[in-house]
C-alpha cells in the first residue's frame, strides 16, 4: 500500500479541502434538557456532545474553594467513535490528560469568583471521532457554557493546525493527523487575541512554527464566528418565543 | 462547497472487516487550467496555482483513461503528445493500486512546462463527480467520470476545445449515454496517432512494442493462475519480497538496512549499499541474494549470519559476458581469501523503488534464428542483467543497438521482462554508440537533435547578414560602457561559445583595475520563456569527445552571446580595483556593454607571456597592444593563486586527453594528452576569483536561496588506496584538512622529481578520493557546509559559463535581482522564484543530475574513442585484405609504456599516460594458470619475439596491495635456459613501469574494451633512455639482481645530466619541464653552496654571477612550467565518484 499524498501538488487536501479551509462546522446549543447548559458540534466528521452542570453545590466537601467555583472536566470516547469498535477505560492517560486541558483552558476564562463554594461540572462525549477531538471538545465546552449562563470573559475558540507535506493547513482530520504530521492546537479568546492553550504533538521545525500558529490563530477567529452565530441566531429564536 | 462522505469497506490486518467513512468535499473552483477559459478573470488565476496551462494553439484536448495510463505510459511520455488532461480518477486509482512508478511518470508529464498538460481534479469538483451506482463495477464508474469531466471541458470551454477521450476498453457507443457529445470523440491510441501523426514512426513502432509486451503479461497471466504452485519454488533462487509494513518496521527497528544498490563494475556479481553510519557498506553476492534488484533500486537488505560474511574479492572479472563464471569464480575466491577481512554480508529482502531505465541493449548472438518470439538481450552496461523480451521478427533486430524497457521481474524468472522500444541502429557503428551513450545518460533526445521547438526559436533576435542584429541605444545608457577598454578572451582554438572575457590595466600609484566580463545570457533568456524551460531542462551543454551538444540555440550560443571580438556585445562584469599586492580594494558588479580587441588562443597567449612579440595567427599591433596586459594578468594572478595555495587550493590531476581526428576517411589521427600551459591557470584563477566574488554577493542578498557550489570534505576512508601508494614509497600523507593534503602531496612530488609518473598518478589517487562538488540552495544547509574544499574558498558558485551551463544563468539573475535591491520587478512571479529555497533545492538537484550525466556521457566517449584508436592501430591490414574481419588474422602488436597504478589478486592495471588509457594486465588467466612472458624475465637482451614466448605454470604471490609477485618453476626454466640472464622471480609493485602490448577484448554486445598483456618490464634505465623518455633514475624496476645494477646506471644517468640536456628535455617534452628544472636548480643550488664553500675556502668570490644563472633557470621555468597542475582544475573535482568507489580495493 502506497501512502497516499496528504497535499496535491493541484494544492487540495485529501478531502478536498485547501489547506486553510475549515471543515464543515454544524452547532446546536440547548440539546439535553436535564443538563443546565448544553451544546452539540461538529467539525466534518468529528463529533462531539458537552453537557453543562451548574454552578451547583460541590460534591465534596474538602475540594470547596470558599471564594470561587471549581471546574470539573470529565471526557469519555463512545467505543463506537471510530470505524472499528475499541472500548476505552475510564482511566485511560489521554483521556484524563484531555479531560485536564479543557479545565485548564477554562479555569482562567470563567469568573469563576462570581461563584464561591460551588461547582461547575463539564461532561463530554465524543460520539465520532475524526481527527481533531481537542479543539471540537473546547469549542463545544464554550458554547455548553454559555448555553448554561455562565460568566465568561470571552468565548473561547479552538482551532488545529499543522504541517502537511510542504505547507501549513488547519483542521487536520484523521488521515493527515495520522500520518506523522506535527499538530498545533491552540484556545484564543478571540476579542482580545489571547491565547489560553496551546498544545502541540511530534516535532515541527522552529521555521514553520510563526506560520503554523498564523494560521491556526485565524482558524480560531473563524470558528468564533461560526460559533458566535449559532448563540446569536439561539438567542433570538429564544426572545422572540419569550415576546408571543 | 458541498460536503460528501465517501464510504468504502477494508479489511484490517486483524482479518475484520471493517466501514471506513471519508469526508470529501466537492468544490466549484476547479480551474480548468487552460488559456482559452472564457471566465473573467479566467478561472485559473482565481485559485493559486502552479501549473503549466493548456494553450489555444491546439484545437484537441486528450484525456487518458486507466488503460492506456497505465499501461501505455511510455507513449505518453513521448514528447510529441501535449495538450494531454490527467484527472485525478485515474492517478488516485495508479497510487491506490501501489504503481507509483507509473503516477511519478504522469507526474512528470503534467510538471514539464513544455508538454502543456495538466492535472484536473476531477474528483473533487462539483459538476465531475460521479457517484459509483449499485452493481456498477470500477472501471465503469472511472469511465463515466472522465466522460463527465469531457463534457465539463466541452461545457466550459464553450466548445472552443475538441476532447479526445484515450481509451483501449471502451469506445464511441459507451459515451452516449450522457446528453451532449458533440466535440467528444472516443479513440484507441492506435485510431489517434494514425489520425494525427501517420508519419512519425516513432510513436507507432512503440505502441507496437508496448501492444505486445501486455499481450505477453496476459498471457503469462492467464498460466499463471494455472501453474503458479508449481514454478513458484522453481529454480530461480529467488524469493517473494516482503510485504512493505514489515519492511517499514524492520528499517526503523535496524533489523534492515535500506539503501541504493549499486553494482561493481568491475565484479558484476557484487552489489553493495551503503548502510548507517554503524555498519558501513554490505556488500551482496550472487544474483540469489540480490533477488531481482536491479542498479539503481532502493532497496531494503537483511544481514546473513556471519559465519556467512565475505570479503569481496578484488580480482579483476576476465570477461564481462559471462555471469556463471563469476559466480564460480567468487565461492572459489571466498573459500581461498576467508583470511581476508570480510564485509557484512546481506540479502535484499524488498525493494522501496525501482529505477529501471531505458537501457540500451543488443540482442543475443546466434538468438535470431531461434523459433518463437521471446529473446534475451544483453544490455550495453554490463550490470544490468540480461532482459527477455518479445519481438516478432528477431532478424530485423540482430547486430543493432535496440532500446528496451524492463517492465517487471516476477519471482519465477530467471531474467526480468522486458520489451522493445525502439533500434539505433548497428552496433559499433560510430554514430550508433554516440546515441546508445546518449540514452544511457538520459540525455533528451530534443537536445541531440539539436533542435529547439518553433516557440522557442521565436523568442530568439534575429540576426542574419542581411538583418544584422544592433545593440540597442536605449539597452546601452542603461549600461556601463566599457567599449574604451581594452578588453580580450583567451580559449581553446576554434571556440564558438566564447563566455568570458578579460580586461586589465593599470591605472596609477600601482593600482590595477582588472575586469571579468561574461556573455550576458540572462538579458536574452527570460525567466520562464521557452527557450529558458528547455535550458533548464537540458541543464548543461554537452562536450563529446568529436561534437557537442547546445543548451542554447545557435544565435545566442555563437553568436548574440558570445564575445566575439570587433562587436558590441553586453556583458556582466564584474570590476576590481586591486593594489600592487593584488589584494581587493573595491569591486563593482554590473551590466556593461564591451567591444573585445582579440579572440586569442591559448598558445598565442601563452607566446607572448613567453616574452614573444609576434605570435602566429595575430597581427603584430594587436599583440604590441595586448602584450603588456597578458603579462600584467600572468603577475596579477600568480599572486592571487599563490594566496590562494597557502589556505590549502588543491592542485590536482586528471588524465585528459583530446582527439585528433583525420581529415578524411573518419578515422583518430592522434591521441594528445592535454598540454597544461601556464594560462590555463592564470585564466582559471581568474574565473575562480569571479566566481567566488559573485557567490558571496549572492549570498549576501539570498540568504536563503542563493545557487552555490560547494565541494564537501572528502571521506577519510577514500584516502586508503592514497595512504597506501605513498606508503609503498616511503611518503606520508597528511589528509586531515585541505592546506595538510596540499602540502604533503606537495612534499612527496618535491622529493620525487625524478619521477613525473608516480606523482601524477599520486594526485589522480587524491583526485579520486574528493567527494563530488555540487549546486546547493544556500537554505537547505548551515553556512560552514558552504565552503569549496579544492579551491579552498568559503563560497563558491559558477558564474563565468552561463552560455553552457544553466546554473550560470540562474546566479546571472540573482546577481541582477540583488543589484536592483529595493527595486524588484515585482509583478512577475520571476523574483519568487529565485527567492524560493525550496525550488532552487529542486532546481540544484536537477542540475547536478544533469551535470553528472554529461560528464559520464563525456568520459564513455572518451573511452569510445580510446578503443576506437586502438582498434586502429592493431588492425591487421592482411586482415582487412581478406575481406574485413579474418578471425584468424594476428592482431599487430601495440606496443607501449605505462605504469602500474594498481595491483589485484590475479593481475595488475596500468596506465598508459601517453594516451590516458587504463586496463587490466592479467597474469592468471581465466583457467587457473599463471603464465609471464619470457621477456619480462630477461634483462636487457629480450629478443623480438620473446613476448610471444610465454611460461605457464608459475606461482604468484600478492601482497597488500602494493606488490605481486611471479615465480618461475626451474623446470620451466630449464626449457629456456638457452636465453642469458634469466631471472627466476618477478615482482611488480605499484608504479613500477612496465612495456604492454595494447589489446582489444571484441564483443558484440558490449563495447569493446582495452586490456594488455605484458610485454617486460620497462628497465633500461640507460642514460641514453634516461635523456629520451625523461624517465629519470626510474627507482621502478624491482626485479631483484639488477636492483644495484640500474642504481648504479641511474648514479651515472645523473652525473650526465648538465643543465643545457635539460633544457633541451623541457623543449622536448614540456610536461617535464617544470619538475626537471626544479629539481635542477636545487641540485645547482647545492652544488654552488658547496662550490662556494669551496671558494671561500678558496677566497674567491663571484657569487653575483652565480645569482644571475639561478634567475635565468627560473626564467626557463616559468616559461614552461605548466605541468604542476591542471588546465580544468575546477572540473576535475567533479570527476565522479562512482568509478572510483567501485574499484577501490576494499578491506
Amino acid at each position: 500500500m502506497s501512502r497516499a499524498e496528504l497535499l496535491s501538488p493541484e494544492g487540495l487536501r485529501i478531502d478536498g479541502r485547501r489547506p486553510a479551509e475549515l471543515r464543515k462546522i454544524t452547532s446546536t446549543t440547548c440539546v439535553l434538557s436535564q443538563a443546565d447548559g448544553s451544546a452539540y458540534l461538529e467539525h466534518g466528521n468529528t463529533k462531539v456532545l458537552a453537557a453543562v452542570y451548574g454552578p451547583r453545590e460541590a460534591r465534596h466537601r474538602a475540594l470547596v474553594l470558599h471564594d470561587r467555583a471549581i471546574l470539573n472536566v470529565e471526557l469519555n470516547v463512545a467505543p463506537f467513535s471510530t470505524g472499528e469498535r475499541r472500548r476505552r477505560s475510564k482511566n485511560d492517560k489521554r483521556l484524563l490528560e484531555m479531560a485536564s486541558f479543557v479545565k485548564q483552558t477554562f479555569e482562567p476564562v470563567v469568573i469563576a469568583t462570581l461563584y464561591p463554594r460551588s461547582q461547575i461540572d463539564i461532561y463530554l462525549q465524543v460520539i465520532q471521532h475524526d481527527g481533531g477531538t481537542l479543539q471540537a471538545c473546547i469549542n463545544a465546552t464554550t458554547m455548553a457554557l454559555i448555553d448554561a449562563g455562565i460568566a465568561m470573559t470571552d468565548y473561547v475558540c479552538a482551532c488545529t493546525a499543522g504541517w502537511v507535506e510542504r505547507e501549513a493547513a488547519i483542521d487536520l482530520n484523521y488521515i493527515e493527523e495520522s500520518s506523522d504530521t506535527s499538530e498545533v492546537t491552540i484556545a484564543m479568546l478571540p476579542k482580545s487575541s489571547k491565547i489560553t492553550l496551546t498544545q502541540m504533538e511530534s516535532r515541527l521545525h522552529v521555521d514553520k512554527l510563526e506560520e503554523v500558529f498564523r494560521l491556526a490563530g485565524e482558524g480560531c477567529k473563524q470558528m468564533y464566528e461560526v460559533m458566535d452565530k449559532t448563540i446569536r441566531d439561539r438567542a433570538e429564536d429564544l426572545a422572540r418565543k419569550m415576546a408571543v | 462547497m458541498l460536503r460528501k462522505e465517501n464510504v468504502h469497506f477494508r479489511k484490517t490486518n486483524k482479518n475484520t472487516v471493517v466501514k471506513r467513512v471519508r469526508e470529501v468535499y466537492l468544490r466549484n473552483d476547479i480551474p480548468c487550467l487552460s488559456t482559452q477559459c472564457p471566465k473573467e478573470p479566467p478561472c485559473h488565476e482565481a485559485v493559486k496555482v502552479e501549473s503549466s496551462l493548456l494553450s489555444a494553439e491546439q484545437d484537441y484536448y486528450l484525456i487518458p483513461d486507466y488503460s492506456v495510463a497505465l499501461r501505455y505510459v511510455e507513449l505518453l511520455e513521448q514528447e510529441e503528445l501535449t495538450h494531454i488532461i490527467f484527472t485525478e480518477t485515474i492517478l488516485q486509482r495508479l497510487q491506490s493500486e501501489d504503481k507509483s512508478r507509473t503516477y511519478k511518470s504522469l507526474r512528470q508529464v503534467a510538471k514539464d512546462p513544455r508538454r502543456r498538460s495538466v492535472v484536473f481534479s476531477n474528483e473533487h469538483c462539483k459538476e465531475t463527480n460521479v457517484l459509483r451506482e449499485p452493481e456498477e463495477s470500477i472501471e465503469h464508474r472511472d469511465w463515466r467520470a472522465l466522460v463527465q469531466t469531457a463534457a465539463w471541458y466541452r461545457r466550459h470551454l464553450h466548445g472552443c476545445a475538441n476532447i479526445i477521450l484515450l481509451s483501449e476498453e471502451f469506445n464511441q457507443e459507451d459515451v452516449l449515454r450522457i446528453d451532449d457529445t458533440t466535440g467528444i470523440k472516443v479513440m484507441s491510441l492506435k485510431e489517434y496517432l494514425t489520425q494525427f501523426w501517420p508519419r512519425t514512426a516513432v510513436l507507432h513502432e512503440l505502441l507496437t512494442s508496448l501492444k505486445e509486451a501486455i499481450l505477453e503479461e496476459d498471457l503469462e497471466n492467464k498460466t499463471q493462475g494455472s501453474t503458479t504452485s508449481k514454478k513458484a519454488s522453481g529454480g530461480t533462487g529467488y524469493q517473494e519480497y516482503k510485504p512493505l509494513s514489515e519492511l517499514e518496521a524492520g528499517v526503523k527497528s535496524e533489523r534492515f538496512f535500506q539503501g541504493v544498490m549499486r553494482v561493481r563494475a568491475n565484479h558484476r556479481d557484487q552489489a553493495f549499499i551503503r548502510g548507517d553510519a554503524n555498519i558501513g557498506e554490505i556488500v551482496i553476492v550472487g544474483s540469489e541474494h540480490r533477488n531481482r534488484a536491479v542498479h539503481g533500486d532502493v532497496v531494503v537488505v537483511e544481514l546473513l549470519n556471519k559465519s556467512s560474511w565475505v570479503a569481496p574479492s578484488t580480482h579483476i572479472s576476465y570477461n564481462p559476458e559471462e555471469v556463471h563464471a563469476a559466480a564460480e569464480d567468487e565461492e572459489e575466491s571466498s573459500s581461498g581469501v576467508r583470511t581476508r577481512e570480510v564485509k557484512p554480508t546481506g540479502r535484499v529482502v524488498g525493494i522501496m523503488s525501482r529505477n529501471w531505465q531505458p537501457y540500451v541493449a543488443t540482442l543475443q548472438e546466434g538468438s535470431e534464428k531461434e523459433a518463437g518470439s521471446f529473446h534475451l538481450v544483453l544490455p550495453l552496461n554490463p550490470i544490468i542483467p540480461k532482459i527477455r523480451i518479445r519481438h516478432h521478427d528477431a532478424k530485423v533486430l540482430a547486430n543493432q543497438r535496440i532500446v528496451v524497457r524492463i517492465d517487471s521481474w516476477p519471482v519465477n524468472s530467471q531474467y526480468p521482462n522486458g520489451h522493445y522500444v525502439r533500434s539505433i541502429g548497428p552496433a559499433h557503428d560510430l554514430d550508433t554508440e554516440i546515441s546508445a551513450i546518449l540514452i544511457e545518460h538520459g540525455i533528451s533526445v530534443s537536445q541531440t537533435t539539436q533542435g529547439f521547438s518553433e516557440g522557442s526559436l521565436k523568442e530568439m533576435p534575429i540576426n542574419t547578414p542581411e538583418r544584422p542584429w544592433v545593440a540597442d541605444p536605449a539597452e546601452l545608457s542603461r549600461r556601463r560602457d566599457l567599449r574604451n577598454h581594452i578588453v580580450f578572451s583567451i580559449d581553446p582554438p576554434n571556440c564558438q561559445d566564447i563566455d568570458d572575457a578579460i580586461s586589465i590595466k593599470e591605472i596609477g600609484n600601482g593600482q590595477i583595475e582588472f575586469g571579468v566580463h561574461i556573455a550576458d545570457v540572462s538579458y536574452f533568456v527570460k525567466e520562464n520563456s521557452l527557450t529558458d524551460l528547455e535550458a533548464r531542462a537540458r541543464g548543461t551543454t554537452v562536450y563529446l569527445s568529436d561534437r557537442r551538444f547546445d543548451m542554447l540555440p545557435k544565435v545566442l550560443s555563437e553568436q548574440l552571446c558570445s564575445l566575439r571580438h570587433h562587436v558590441d556585445r553586453y556583458a556582466m562584469s564584474v570590476m576590481w580595483t586591486l593594489d600592487s599586492e593584488a589584494n581587493v580594494l573595491t569591486t563593482w558588479y554590473g551590466r556593461s556593454v564591451i567591444r573585445s580587441a582579440c579572440e586569442m588562443e591559448y598558445e598565442q597567449a601563452q607566446g607572448l607571456l613567453n616574452g614573444k612579440d609576434v605570435v602566429p595567427g595575430l597581427d603584430a599591433k594587436i599583440c604590441k597592444q595586448l602584450k603588456p596586459s597578458v603579462v600584467l594578468l600572468a603577475k596579477t594572478m600568480r599572486k592571487v593563486r599563490a594566496r590562494r595555495m597557502a589556505k590549502g587550493g588543491l592542485e590536482l590531476e586528471s588524465s585528459e586527453v583530446k582527439f585528433k581526428f583525420k581529415e578524411e576517411g573518419g578515422g583518430i589521427s592522434d591521441i594528445l594528452p592535454k598540454q597544461p600551459l601556464e594560462v590555463h591557470q592564470i585564466i582559471e584563477e581568474a574565473m575562480v576569483m569571479a566566481n567566488g566574488y559573485v557567490a558571496q554577493r549572492i549570498y549576501q542578498g539570498f540568504r536563503e536561496s542563493a545557487m552555490l557550489r560547494h565541494h564537501p570534505p572528502p571521506i577519510e576512508s577514500h584516502f586508503k588506496m592514497l595512504l597506501r601508494a605513498a606508503e609503498s614509497r616511503g611518503f606520508s600523507i597528511d589528509t586531515t584538512s585541505n592546506l595538510a593534503l596540499a602540502n604533503s602531496l606537495r612534499e612527496c612530488a618535491a622529493k620525487s622529481e625524478n619521477d613525473i609518473e608516480f606523482v601524477k598518478l599520486l594526485k589522480t589517487m587524491a583526485t579520486m578520493a574528493m567527494s563530488e562538488a555540487s549546486y546547493i540552495s544556500s537554505g537547505s544547509m548551515e553556512v560552514s557546509k558552504y565552503a569549496h574544499y579544492g579551491l579552498a574558498l568559503d563560497f563558491y558558485t559558477h558564474f563565468t559559463s552561463p552560455i553552457r551551463r544553466y546554473a550560470d544563468l540562474v546566479v546571472h539573475r540573482q546577481l541582477m535581482s540583488c543589484l536592483l535591491g529595493s527595486t524588484p520587478q515585482t509583478t512577475d512571479n520571476s523574483s519568487d522564484f529565485l527567492r524560493n529555497g525550496l525550488k532552487m533545492e529542486q532546481v540544484a538537484g536537477h542540475l547536478n543530475y544533469k551535470n553528472r550525466e554529461s560528464k559520464l556521457a563525456q568520459k564513455d566517449s572518451t573511452e569510445l574513442f580510446q578503443t576506437l584508436y586502438v582498434l586502429q592501430k592493431t588492425r591487421n591490414p592482411a586482415a582487412v585484405e581478406n575481406g574485413g574481419n579474418d578471425p584468424e588474422a594476428e592482431d599487430l602488436p601495440f606496443i607501449e609504456t605505462g605504469i602500474v597504478s594498481e595491483i589485484r589478486e590475479n593481475g595488475f592495471f596500468v596506465f598508459v599516460p601517453r594516451f590516458g588509457i587504463r586496463g587490466p594486465v592479467y597474469l592468471k588467466e581465466k583457467s587457473g594458470e599463471i603464465s609471464i612472458p619470457l621477456s619480462a624475465l630477461k634483462q636487457s637482451s629480450a629478443g623480438e619475439s620473446d613476448h610471444l614466448v610465454t611460461i605457464s605454470g608459475c606461482e604468484m604471490d600478492t601482497d597488500s596491495m602494493t606488490q605481486i609477485s611471479v615465480k618461475v618453476p626451474p623446470q620451466a626454466l630449464r626449457a629456456h635456459a638457452s636465453s642469458p640472464n634469466v631471472l627466476s622471480l618477478v615482482q611488480f609493485r605499484l608504479f613500477d613501469k612496465v612495456k604492454v602490448a595494447l589489446r582489444l577484448k571484441k564483443s558484440l554486445a558490449h563495447r569493446h574494451t582495452i586490456y594488455m598483456t605484458l610485454i617486460g618490464l620497462d628497465h633500461q634505465a640507460t642514460p641514453a633512455a634516461v635523456s629520451g623518455t625523461g624517465k629519470i633514475g626510474s627507482r621502478t624496476t624491482t626485479v631483484a639482481p639488477m636492483k644495484s645494477h640500474s642504481g648504479r646506471l641511474f648514479k651515472k644517468a645523473g652525473e650526465q645530466l648538465q643543465q643545457d640536456e635539460v633544457k633541451r628535455i623541457a623543449q622536448q617534452d614540456p610536461s617535464l619541464a617544470p619538475l626537471l628544472q626544479r629539481d635542477l636548480i636545487q641540485g645547482i643550488q647545492e652544488g654552488q653552496q658547496q662550490q662556494q664553500q669551496q671558494q671561500q675556502k678558496k677566497g674567491g668570490k663571484n657569487s653575483r654571477k652565480q645569482q644571475q644563472r639561478v634567475v635565468d633557470l627560473e626564467e626557463v621555468y616559468y616559461q614552461s612550467r605548466p605541468e604542476s597542475s591542471l588546465y580544468n582544475l575546477i572540473e576535475s573535482f567533479d570527476r565522479f565518484r562512482i568509478v572510483e568507489s567501485n574499484e577501490s580495493p576494499s578491506s
